[in-house]
């Protein structure tokens, strides 16, 4: 038996620590999310939501020696879009920095004890011994990346509902699913000692063969079906799905993070309407904790179709943060771009909106003497 | 709410409905709400026999499991597969799993194929919408000609709504390509014009009983299959290719079909026979009840063959195409709620289609006008300068914002300007993908032999 402290196991037991969630915007602002809690991303299409959340879901897949968290997740795909290879592209660049990272950091400790002349021998001889043995390197490494991909990649539950209630009763599934396997954070078998403590030792918590992280990608998938046609007068969305989602997010301590779709508009119209455009019903707006809603820059909206110079959807996105807490909100506005590597948030506040406007209308005109 | 009797649980129940009935729970929504204590208390049953109860419906309902890892294609034939990037390198089991899906992809061998990553992919809906007169239909026209030419075994289901189809103009691309390879049709051995079906469907209505159509017959050979192995929770999608290859593989008669009358496997003829013995044994003169039953069965005939034709031609579709969905969708614009409805199921049904028995699902989309001047009147103030620059016109793909949030992949074509200004030259760009493809867009040609790349280059 490992013996504890009275405050090793006050701190393990007792207090849920927040969580890194790999956006930038909700790690460096708020040092993580406190579990249970409920985020939601807001915005119009291909403005990054469901870009967003493969990070999320990256960060809580990877295992624990790459940075991740190691824990299952629960994916709702509603849209019925989910694609696998955005996410194992993700997955292995991500795994590829950190290996690069790694060898760089053992290059600075092992230069720093030795000679100047023994590190330039040295230093020539890896160089030979890296190109004689650079392929068989490069073949280990891919092998190890598939095998990591692999086995995280096995965290991951997909779930595809097609119909409302094929939804509704796959969420009490899970419920149930969780009751029976004792997913309580408080629980801890005894195989599980040893690993608490290294991660108590790196400030995490042990997250190993439980469910962390719900994801709903686009609840709004259903809204007009709801909406129109909705059961015996008991609309499903609005009543009942929101209760079940806060309760299995309170009972079990976890994340949640939703999508919805809305309507275009502008951006100091969306901080003040939100609810009423957003394709959702009222009821789950209250129970958020936090909100991101993202929108495009004026530039995207006119030159994404036209010119074909689609590198323009790219750039000069605003995005707003919310801290919804019964009808009192603080909002911070940020700019991102999507690119390969996935979402980047640039947490330094922009400048004002008019000098954009006036970058934005030069470049329509210069555009639009090409023509 | 369905009624609890009408499901099919593995496990006799039927003394736990009937009780449950005297307290008039007869839903399942009704069961799922209320307090499993309290019910065993009322009922004097063991609180285990509710809550496996329970915990069975609820594992009929849901939708399967499937992990993350299942969505890979972990085999190493590159053979197989119609992954055109992947055949150049050298090194193929060692690949990054960034590449490899269970989707399979379909070429177009047009220079699209570079803004599709390779062309249209198995469970996933693309869209092609451009003003007409731009490539859209010659494009699919070509893909639908590679698609046939390089699997025997596929089939394709055309949906034409603006009666743009021309099998003379297949016939023109495959006899193209045939000679650019040196091969006669003979040498080929593929009788690509039969295994393309051409339906004619000029409303929203009929395009869903096609639709349907289609999904009965891949069901139901399915359901055989299904019926063999074990009681299906942890049914993986993933098993259905398998089975599809072992049904092309069967002769059709052996096939069980949908119908649930007593002993209808194959023979009717077989049962008539018996029917006719047992006649003649009872000597029971009723002519009425004779002739009724032999109205029963011709009409069963009719619909057997009319299945069983369905069955021939469908069962191994690998693409739908439906040309321009905006001729279904545009007269029913309004502000009703029920026009969103019709879309969201429209592109839902679509979806489920590809997913659940791989296929690939194209449509054409037309465009829409938008002035500059409307959206920038507001930060303008002056009218006169709005009015010189709504010259410019911006086109969006039709239908609306809240279509463009269906298909996964996104194509427009469009036209450039020449440097002399007199010209307009088409070109393609992508609008939407989730792999984030390239970014540049490509120039086309349409020849005699299809959609081609353009001689002369352009830089944007």
């Amino acid at each position: 038996m490992n013996k504890e402290n009275f405050f090793e196991l006050f701190s393990r037991t007792s207090q849920p620590t927040p969580l890194l969630t790999n956006l930038s915007v909700l790690d460096k602002e708020l040092n993580g999310v406190l579990p249970p809690s409920i985020v939601s991303i807001e915005g119009p299409t291909q403005t990054g939501k469901t870009e967003s959340i493969l990070k999320v879901i990256q960060k809580f897949i990877l295992p624990l020696e790459y940075g991740g968290h190691e824990s299952m997740v629960v994916l709702f795909d509603t849209d019925l879009r989910f694609e696998i290879t955005r996410l194992t592209f993700l997955l292995e660049e991500h795994l590829v920095n950190f290996s690069e990272q790694n060898k760089n950091k053992k290059q600075k400790t092992q230069t720093s004890d030795g000679n100047l002349e023994i590190e330039e021998q040295t230093q020539r001889s890896e160089e030979t011994l890296l190109n004689q043995t650079n392929k068989k390197n490069k073949d280990r490494d891919q092998k190890r990346i598939n095998e990591i991909v692999k086995s995280s990649l096995s965290r991951l539950f997909v779930y595809r509902p097609i119909t409302i209630d094929q939804f509704y009763y796959t969420l009490l599934w899970v419920q149930s699913f969780m009751k029976r396997n004792n997913n309580n954070r408080q629980f801890n078998s005894t195989k599980t000692m040893s690993r608490d403590k290294v991660s108590q030792q790196r400030g995490t918590v042990n997250l190993q063969d439980k469910i962390s992280l719900i994801v709903i990608d686009s609840i709004s998938a259903f809204y007009w079906l709801d909406k129109t046609y909705p059961f015996r007068k008991q609309s499903l969305l609005s009543d009942e799905i929101p209760n079940l989602i806060a309760k299995i997010a309170e009972e079990f301590e976890l994340l949640v993070f939703i999508t919805i779709l809305q309507r275009t508009l502008s951006i100091k119209k969306q901080i003040k309407q939100a609810e009423t455009h957003s394709y959702l019903p009222k009821k789950l707006t209250k129970k958020f904790n936090y909100s991101i809603i993202l929108n495009h820059n004026k530039l995207s909206v006119h030159n994404v179709f036209n010119t074909g110079l689609s590198h323009h959807i790219r750039k000069h996105y605003y995005i707003a943060i919310m801290k919804t807490k019964k009808n009192s909100f603080t909002s911070q506005t940020y700019s991102y771009t999507i690119e390969n590597s996935g979402i980047q948030f640039e947490i330094a506040e922009q400048e004002s909106d008019k000098d954009q406007d006036i970058e934005s209308e030069n470049e329509i005109e210069k555009e639009n003497s090409i023509y | 709410m369905e009624p609890l009797k009408s499901l099919n649980l593995a496990i006799d129940d039927s003394d736990l409905i009937h009780k449950l009935e005297t307290i008039n729970i007869t839903t399942i929504h009704g069961i799922i709400k209320c307090d499993v204590p309290t019910l065993c208390n009322k009922l004097g049953v063991e609180e285990e026999k509710v809550s496996s109860f329970i915990e069975d419906i609820l594992n009929t309902l849901r939708c399967y499991d499937i992990r993350g890892v299942d969505l890979i294609d972990h085999s190493t034939d590159l053979e197989k597969r119609q992954q055109p990037n992947l055949l150049s390198t050298k090194s193929s089991t060692l690949l990054p799993l960034s590449k490899k899906s269970c989707a399979t992809v379909f070429a177009t061998e047009t220079p699209i194929d570079e803004l599709l990553s390779g062309g249209v992919r198995t469970g996933e809906h693309t869209e092609f919408s451009g003003s007409s007169g731009l490539g859209k239909t010659q494009t699919c026209f070509c893909l639908v000609e590679s698609l046939l030419r390089n699997d025997p075994k596929a089939s394709v289901v055309w949906i034409d709504t603006t009666n743009s189809f021309s099998a003379s103009r297949l016939k023109e691309i495959h006899e193209s390509k045939c000679l650019k390879k040196n091969l006669k049709e003979k040498d080929l051995k593929c009788d690509i014009y039969d295994r393309i079906k051409v339906f004619k469907a000029f409303d929203v209505f009929e395009v869903y009983n096609i639709l349907d159509r289609i999904s009965d017959c891949l069901s139901s050979g399915l359901q055989k299959m299904n019926s063999q192995t074990t009681f299906g929770n942890g049914f993986e999608e993933l098993q259905q290719q398998d089975i599809l290859n072992l049904i092309l593989q069967e002769p059709v008669e052996n096939l069980h079909f949908q119908q649930k009358e007593k002993g209808s496997k194959n023979g009717l003829e077989e049962e008539i026979i018996k029917e006719k013995e047992d006649e003649k044994e009872t000597k029971n003169g009723m002519e009425f009840e004779i002739s009724k039953k032999e109205k029963e069965k011709g009409k069963v005939k009719v619909k057997e063959k009319e299945f069983q034709n369905d069955f021939e031609n469908l069962i191994s579709t690998k693409l739908i195409i439906i040309d321009s969905v905006s001729v279904l969708l545009s007269p029913l614009w309004g502000r009703s709620q029920r026009f969103h409805l019709i879309m969201d199921s429209f592109a839902r049904s679509l979806k489920e289609l590809a997913i659940k028995y791989q296929m690939a699902v194209l449509t054409t989309n037309s465009v829409v006008e938008e002035r500059n001047g409307a959206i920038d009147q507001k930060n303008q103030p002056n009218k006169q300068s709005t009015f010189k620059k709504s010259n410019i016109i911006h086109l969006n793909p039709a239908l609306g914002e809240f279509w463009a949030t269906q298909p996964s992949v996104r194509i427009m074509f469009t036209t450039k300007l020449s440097l002399t200004k007199k010209t307009k030259i088409p070109y393609a760009c992508l609008i939407k993908s989730p792999r984030c493809g390239q970014i540049k867009p490509v120039f086309f040609s349409i020849t005699e032999k299809g959609v081609e790349e353009r001689e002369e280059l352009y830089n944007f």
